[in-house]
């Protein structure tokens, strides 16, 4: 049996301890597969959150099957990981770019993570961690849905939250983060 | 800003669900009763709620879209994820 798929099977006594026990294991599978999908294609190709996290999944526990329900916290692990590799690659071009001028605010376009500009990626994810704060479920739906990539009916099966619910969550985190972002950005 | 999360969360959810702006605002209104700035943190973020747009409303490309009458049309590097609204 794969380490991730024990420490699957042994969830359900301790949820933090689960998640941070799968947190670095999902996390060092993912960056490889993103470094190797880039590496492979060509310039200009866009990581695919949700296909990364499939593979992940694939590799780490060989459930052949796709289906969410059951397996919430090997989805919160792998989103947290995605954030956090999409953010450190962010913050990397930034270091890189820097002097030559910040990017553009965009919201409009950061419909999902890797569609954001790197400047919007980081107010996201420093107004995400403040709503975190407030409210963590909602935190974990977003980090499935904007930076997994996925929609909101399997954010609301991994979750294990009924689809109204997650849409609830969604539109109040929405708003709630726009507004957060509009301030830090008004401020700066 | 630092109402009550729960009891502004609660409003937002009730008030963002009624079809109509009148509605909304009689209930926030209502809701509110009282507390000015329960009711400023309130609008404030039913404000942003409108004015957010395509703001994070996205999935991947090649994947299912969850809203209805969405598109997958692109522009050079941007999609068209939906329609907002048309020009007067």
């Amino acid at each position: 049996m794969s380490d991730a798929s024990r420490i699957l099977n042994a969830s359900g006594d301790n949820d933090l301890k689960v998640a941070e026990e799968l947190l670095p294991l999902v996390y060092q599978e993912l960056r490889s597969l993103a470094a190797s999908k880039m590496a492979q294609e060509q310039a200009g190709h866009t990581l695919q959150p949700m296909a990364l996290v499939h593979e992940a999944w694939l590799r780490l526990v060989g459930g052949g099957e796709k289906r969410f329900d059951g397996c919430g916290h090997f989805f919160a692990a792998a989103a947290e990981a995605m954030r956090r590799i999409l953010i450190e690659r962010a913050r990397r071009k930034q270091t890189v770019k820097r002097g030559a001028g910040f990017e553009r605010l965009d919201l409009e376009h950061a419909d999902v993570a890797i569609h954001a500009s790197d400047e919007t990626l980081l107010l996201v994810n420093d107004a995400l961690d403040k709503l975190a704060k407030e409210d963590p479920r909602v935190a974990a739906l977003v980090n499935l849905r904007f930076f997994a990539g996925m929609t909101n009916e399997e954010a609301a099966a991994a979750l294990g939250v009924s689809v109204r619910t997650a849409k609830r969550h969604w539109t109040f985190a929405r708003a709630w983060l726009y507004d957060e972002i509009r301030r830090a950005s008004d401020s700066a | 800003m630092d109402k009550p999360f729960k009891t502004v969360r609660q409003i937002f959810d009730e008030a963002s669900e009624l079809s109509d702006k009148a509605s909304s605002e009689r209930f926030v209104a209502e809701a509110c009763a009282g507390d000015d700035s329960l009711r400023r943190r309130v609008e404030e973020l039913l404000q942003a709620h409108d004015a957010a747009g395509g703001f994070m409303q996205g999935t991947l490309d090649g994947r299912k879209k969850s809203d209805p009458g969405t598109t997958t049309e692109s522009i050079g590097p941007y999609r068209l994820i939906e329609k907002l609204g048309e020009g007067e």
